[in-house]
């Protein structure tokens, strides 16, 4: 009896070994954590900005002894304060390794790397050649040429970038945010969005159009019209509903749809063409001179936005979001600018 | 051949069906191209939205009611409508204390009567109620706690023409020590990360299958409005939906907390009132939906196969049938094993890698045991539903329930 017993254990024991994590984990749970809710606020652009101001006021309230010294914050961050002397900034080989706060206008000269966040109270202006970890500026912020942010840059007042500036993570602005040429960068975020002087929409006058005859195979779904395969809508021509096309979608020149559009492939808007509400594609978004879109323009692969193209408009913010982002000169975004895999002026 | 192997051959071959679509589903998630096109849409002219709230328990609507007030949406922009059940005085008047304190942003909806459960409460608000005229209809059950920024992530796909429903991912709130909770939170993982957004990613329609969900009213009204004769409204609805053409939106970085008792008699009913809904919902779909779509609406009945293949491989491998003997050893395999089954060993472990979760994954082999459960309850009730034909939705309350309200 004893034997087999003892065989039976073994064996159960055998069997059971493979299963020991799993008993393990279910007497003794090391992770019983719920999934965490994603926070969205971490989605707004501004956030990461946000939370550094918020540090600051908190850790050197501007009342606590401006001057020109270098110490260490409660928790033992090293910072430089600068009222008047900003040669004392990236003495050594170019490089400034601590966290400065400018408490007085300043332009700050080129060629530089500032390792850790720099919080202007002033208006700021960088030289070119400048590297940032991070900036703020509670006033106007001038990126000069060729300069580089790497996590995010955020003003209060108008946020004006140089040209063949790269600035990675989150760039937003409370004002407006004016870039230059050959700038890339992945997010942005503010009332306009401009590359050079701000647009607004240009709206076709509906009087001037032709009612666009919907194709006999056009099938209405609910509150929009449903067309299998490719459509063209002629120029200067109202459609005065939403759309869904299957296959690809050119809105001719001058045309106005007064709804939303939708196309399964490529979405076309060619000059002067105006969409009312959302432009939405599973392909390539392509807004030619002076079109428009008044809500969000998505798209799952590219955006390009031709010269004076205009999303959104000033009392109704939008987003353009897509995996590339092109802009022409002129292009203005009301809003969000989201590209996954970067976005630049041409 | 003999009857057993007559018998096993298309038990095998629909396994074999499931097993593949699964593995499908797994591979594009771990590596395909993921699609969430209404991620990054966060700045916004929002549209009006309301809120229906289909309330019974006063203590779970407390709760939800302070998470929806606490939106990020734009004030003015968002109605919430409680509709308020006759048979739950005490829920009717912790609403009407709500509408007090929020005038016109909390407008309770009175019914006179309980008739047709969650689908015909809502039916009949999404109808009659203030706020309907909203051009977005959402829809929040009392055991969820949406986050500061999910109505906007619900109603953001509607910018889409196309789309006519949204959700999000559900995950619970608490997990407790004991067992059930824990593999139905894995469950859960596998549902969304790979059932849901792999769907997405393939063009499939994803499926309603939690009563937390956005709505474009034009949409709702084209497909009839919602339906008080099933137990799965939402399931449904968004089969409805696709069927007039229509998009779904799975948001699956929008997360809703559902909260859960953890208890097997809650999880029996509530895994019996899936498989009803899904019986319900493939009966009157079955001439229209694809093959996907039945697939997966006949998943009870894929249980009942499952269960009469395992009995018949058993008696035959006894009756010394070669055919029965291997395919006994085929279908133990499927219940347990990371090659992929309906338990879906390997899904669940694609998902909890997806989400991170490290230790919590050692104790996928215990579902088997939750595998075991779910393919017998899905089968029972999948027979019942088929031999009932019709049903009333177990959602309505109980007369001793309703009793028990007035009481208190």
């Amino acid at each position: 009896m004893l034997p087999f017993l003892g065989f039976l254990l073994l064996t159960l024991g055998w069997g059971l070994l493979p299963l020991l994590p799993a008993i393990r984990e279910l007497l003794a749970p090391q992770d019983l954590t719920p999934l965490e809710l994603t926070d969205r606020s971490i989605g707004k652009i501004s956030y990461l900005a946000r939370n550094f101001r918020q540090y600051i006021d908190r850790v050197l309230p501007q009342e606590a002894g401006a001057g020109d010294y270098a110490a260490k914050l409660m928790d033992g961050t090293e910072f430089v304060r600068v009222t008047r002397r900003a040669e004392q900034l990236a003495s050594q080989g170019n490089v400034e390794p601590r966290v400065v706060v400018l408490d007085a206008p300043h332009s700050l000269p080129g060629d530089r790397t500032y390792l850790m966040e720099v919080y202007a109270r002033a208006p700021l202006t960088s030289g070119a050649e400048t590297n940032y970890r991070a900036v703020y500026g509670e006033k106007e912020l001038t990126l000069g040429d060729s300069n580089r942010v790497f996590r995010w840059a955020h003003a209060n007042g108008t946020l004006t970038v140089g040209p063949h500036s790269v600035l990675r993570g989150r760039i937003s602005s409370e004002t407006g945010l004016t870039l230059g040429a050959d700038v890339v960068f992945e997010r942005a975020g503010a009332p306009v969005i401009a590359f050079g002087k701000e647009r607004e929409p240009s709206l076709p006058s509906r009087a001037e159009l032709l009612t666009w005859n919907p194709p006999a195979a056009a099938q209405k779904v609910g509150d929009h019209l449903r067309v299998e395969g490719d459509l063209d809508i002629p120029k200067d021509t109202l459609v005065p509903a939403s759309l869904v096309v299957t296959g690809r979608l050119r809105i001719g020149a001058g045309s106005l749809v007064e709804g939303s559009v939708k196309a399964h492939r490529d979405l076309e808007l060619s000059e002067r063409a105006r969409v009312a509400g959302a432009a939405i594609t599973r392909a390539r978004l392509a807004l030619a001179e002076h079109a428009s879109v008044g809500g969000a323009a998505l798209a799952e692969r590219s955006v390009r936005m031709g010269r004076n193209a205009v999303v959104g408009g000033p009392a109704s913010p939008a987003s353009v979001a897509g995996v590339e982002i092109e802009l022409s000169e002129g292009a203005t975004v009301y809003g969000q600018i989201s590209a996954r895999r970067g976005a630049r002026t041409l | 051949m003999t009857i057993f192997g007559a018998i096993l051959l298309p038990v095998l071959a629909i396994v074999a069906v499931v097993t593949i679509r699964h593995y499908r589903l797994i591979l594009n998630r771990l590596f395909g191209a993921h699609r969430q096109p209404y991620l990054d849409l966060s700045t916004a002219t929002w549209p009006r939205a309301t809120v229906f709230i289909p309330c019974r328990d006063e203590k779970q609507i407390g709760p939800l009611m302070v998470a929806l007030l606490a939106s990020d949406y734009p004030e003015g922009l968002l109605t919430l409508v409680p509709i308020v059940d006759p048979a739950f005085p005490a829920a009717a008047k912790v609403l009407d204390d709500y509408a007090v304190r929020f005038p016109g942003k909390v407008v309770p909806f009175h019914r006179a009567r309980s008739e047709g459960g969650r689908g015909g409460a809502l039916r009949e608000a999404s109808e009659h109620a203030p706020g309907r005229e909203a051009p977005v209809h959402l829809v929040f059950d009392g055991a969820y706690r949406p986050g500061r920024g999910l109505i906007k992530q619900l109603v953001a796909p509607f910018f889409d023409p196309e789309v006519g429903g949204a959700f999000s991912r559900i995950v619970p709130a608490t997990i407790g020590p004991i067992l059930l909770p824990r593999l139905l939170d894995l469950a859960g993982s596998e549902a969304s990360q790979i059932g849901q957004q792999a769907r997405t990613n393939l063009d499939q329609t994803p499926e309603v299958t939690a009563p937390v969900m956005g709505l474009r009213r034009a949409a709702l009204e084209a497909a009839g409005g919602w339906s008080g004769e099933t137990e799965a409204e939402t399931l449904e609805l968004g089969y409805r939906l696709a069927a007039g053409g229509w998009a779904i939106a799975y948001q699956n970085r929008a997360e809703c907390h559902e909260v859960t008792s953890g208890a097997w008699a809650a999880y029996q009913e509530e895994a019996g009132r899936a498989a009803r809904g899904r019986i319900q919902a493939l009966l009157r779909h079955r001439g229209r939906a694809g093959f996907d779509a039945l697939l997966r609406l006949a998943r009870p009945l894929v249980a009942v196969v499952l269960i009469l293949g395992w009995l018949v491989a058993l008696a035959g491998s006894y009756a010394g049938d070669p055919f029965a003997v291997v395919s006994l050893a085929v279908l133990t395999i499927v219940l347990f094993s990371p090659l992929g089954s309906l338990v879906g060993f390997a899904a669940t472990a694609a998902a909890a890698r997806l989400d991170g979760h490290r230790a919590r994954v050692r104790i996928l082999p215990f579902q088997a045991l939750a595998g075991l459960a779910s393919t017998w309850l899905a089968a029972r009730e999948a027979l019942a539903q088929l031999l009932a034909k019709r049903r009333k939705p177990a959602r309505q309350p109980t007369r001793a329930v309703a009793a028990e309200n007035r009481v208190a």
